[in-house]
């Protein structure tokens, strides 16, 4: 067989990757067009003519009156909007092919996200059923592990909407979405059914990025810019590198990470819930005079237990050998201190902590399992590449899912033996 | 005076309208000239930086959108570069979401059919190629995949045509090993 050269080669490689890929008829001419037009014309209709806007605000307004007159005694939808009730018939059971997210709750019990639904299974993940259906595009959504309280930031026509629900998504209700000057969400995460937090990014350049962090302390009804990633005040989130993620495990303790060209690990670290934030050092693994680093470094979003154990992935690492690998770092203080503890040769594309010392990631076709802080490692599973892994996640020590990317969209496996074993259970 | 006023108020919005008009046949003709050709090499460049189809489409069909409302800045400027560039941030942005990557380090997409042995000698280069971090894949994508110059590699990344180099360098540096198993000399192709 003749050897392909090498630009040719390098072109096949990729070839093989999306070749199989027929363009989808949403970008075909006519129909990206129309799609363009539509949403142009509802951000256009949004800026100008603000008189006639408020005309017909005016307009509205007297409608709605003489609606609510009409309609007092007919049921109302549940997210306060003008769209009719929802009927209650048993749900219908919902496609899980594009799940994008799941939240176990307990053994049996988890949500699902799709990018506009919210799905939930009673039964370990075996069916699913539809909560509620959004009209834009989820962007973020985040849940207690009480299994009543979740969140869902959307995006419909560039405006946020956020709803919540306390009954575990027996209904949802439309809360105030944070009135940012962007509509791109990097993260929101919820502590309790009151304190939350939202961070949006303004704009990236050159690897640098401003963003907004807002918080709210009722719910979701009322929110406060708490800072503004764009300057170099003392105290502010600098303007430097991309921000990965932010996380909480109090009111007022947070992290927020990033990713940086050839520099530090970007860690900062807040008190006073946000407000101002301080640099966060990461130590040198032990022998090392210091961790050197090679190319985007990235800080992941430190994972938390109840009882204040996280760990958090760092890099990639250029290691003695010149493989690239992840540091993970181990806190049991709450976050206050972090200690290297292990590495992988690889970058996980997803983490648990289940318990202090007890994590499970995947990535590289594998899964792996530690239970004394990455000291020693065991492979899960059969040995067979499982492929890209979304997201892994146990409710205890024996019961699991892994969320894996598929051609065709998402499949999801579940283990009840700490991992030995996994079987399908949707795709 | 408010019947003038009013009346006033009609003829600005008429002239808008007018101008919103033919503003906007003139932005569909340009859409259709520079930006629609370049759909397919844009869903093409962000199927290789994400993890699934759809990931993909989403990241054409906003960034088609983006170009659509700046068409207006694109003026002289080389429209492939130029729209590559709002895709490849687009998909760097994606790629960032929690969901879809925890530290936006790894991309692999499942392989679910198998490999014809014709494809055997260079499934470990794609491999490899997947595994790349996104930074050095782009690089390679644009340059080799879909035959960018190097400036306009360097445009679309934002760059300069020597740290276009550079990255191309590294890329093709950790592909040494596959690119030996097809019996080729990185070192020598690296110009």
């Amino acid at each position: 067989m003749q050897m392909p050269k090498f630009n040719s080669a390098i072109r096949d490689g990729f070839a093989d990757q999306v070749d199989r890929h027929s363009l989808p008829p949403t970008l075909e001419s006519s129909n990206l067009k129309s799609s363009i037009r539509s949403r142009a014309s509802m951000q256009r209709d949004k800026s100008v003519w603000p008189g006639v806007i408020a005309t017909v605000i005016a307009a509205a307004l007297i409608a709605a009156l003489v609606s609510i007159r009409i309609s007092a005694h007919l049921p109302t939808s549940n997210d306060g909007g003008t769209a009719p009730p929802k009927p209650t018939i048993a749900p219908a059971p919902a496609n899980t092919s594009g799940l994008q997210a799941i939240r176990p709750l307990s053994a049996s019990e988890l949500w699902g996200v799709t990018d506009r639904a919210v799905l939930k299974s009673s039964d370990g993940g075996n069916s699913w059923h539809v909560t509620r259906e959004f009209a834009g595009r989820i962007s973020q959504f985040d849940s207690l592990s009480d299994g009543t309280s979740a969140w869902v930031l959307a995006v419909s026509g560039g405006q946020l909407q956020l709803f919540e629900t306390a009954d575990g998504g027996k209904s949802w209700h439309a809360a105030n979405a944070p009135p940012a000057n962007s509509a791109e969400s990097v993260e929101m995460t919820f502590i309790d059914p009151s304190h939350g937090w939202i961070l949006f990014s303004t704009g990236a350049a050159a690897g640098s990025e401003g963003v907004e962090l807002w918080s709210t302390s009722d719910g979701g009804q009322a929110w406060t810019l708490d800072s503004k990633g764009s300057g170099a005040a003392t105290g502010s989130i600098p303007f430097s590198c991309e921000k990965t993620g932010v996380s909480f495990d109090s009111p007022n303790n947070g992290w927020l990470s990033g990713r940086c060209s050839g520099g530090t690990p970007f860690l900062y670290t807040t008190q006073d819930g946000g407000k101002t934030w301080s640099e966060q050092s990461l130590p040198a693994p032990a022998g090392w005079p210091s961790a050197r680093l090679e190319g985007d470094i990235a800080v992941g979003r430190p994972s938390f237990t109840a009882d204040g154990a996280a760990i958090l992935p760092v890099g990639p690492v250029a290691a003695r050998s010149g493989q690239l690998q992840t540091l993970f770092y181990e806190s049991t203080d709450h976050g206050r201190n972090w200690r290297p503890m292990s590495m992988v040769p690889f970058a996980p594309s997803a983490v648990d902590i289940v318990s202090v010392g007890f994590w499970i990631i995947a990535g590289n076709g594998i899964v792996e399992a530690t239970n004394d802080s990455g000291q020693t490692w065991v492979q899960l599973g059969s040995g067979q590449d499982i492929g890209l892994v979304r997201e892994i996640a146990f409710s205890g020590t024996q019961d699991g899912w892994l969320l894996r990317a598929t051609s065709t969209g998402a499949s999801l496996l579940k283990t009840t033996d700490g991992g030995k074993t996994w079987i399908m259970v949707a795709s | 005076m408010p019947a003038k006023v009013y009346m006033g108020v009609q003829r600005s919005v008429a002239r808008q309208e007018f101008s919103e008009v033919a503003k906007a046949s003139s932005r569909e003709a340009d859409f259709d000239q520079l930006i629609v050709p370049l759909i397919e090499p844009a869903y093409r460049l962000a199927l290789s930086m994400l993890d699934t189809p759809a990931d993909a489409e989403d990241a054409v069909q906003e960034s088609a959108l983006r170009a659509w409302r700046s068409l207006h800045q694109l003026r002289r400027a080389n429209p492939r570069p130029w729209f590559l560039a709002i895709v490849a941030r687009r998909c760097l942005t994606l790629r960032r979401n929690r969901w879809r990557s925890l530290l936006g380090l790894q991309h692999r997409e499942v392989s679910v059919q198998p490999l014809d042995d014709s494809i055997v000698a260079r499934s470990d280069l794609s491999r490899a190629l997947r595994r790349l971090p996104p930074q050095l894949r782009i690089v390679l994508f644009l340059h080799y995949y879909l035959d960018l110059s190097l400036a306009e590699v360097a445009a679309t990344l934002g760059i300069t045509i020597g740290a276009t180099k550079t990255r191309i360098h590294r890329a093709l540096a950790r592909l040494r090993p596959h690119l030996s198993d097809i019996g080729e000399d990185a070192d020598a192709q690296i110009q």
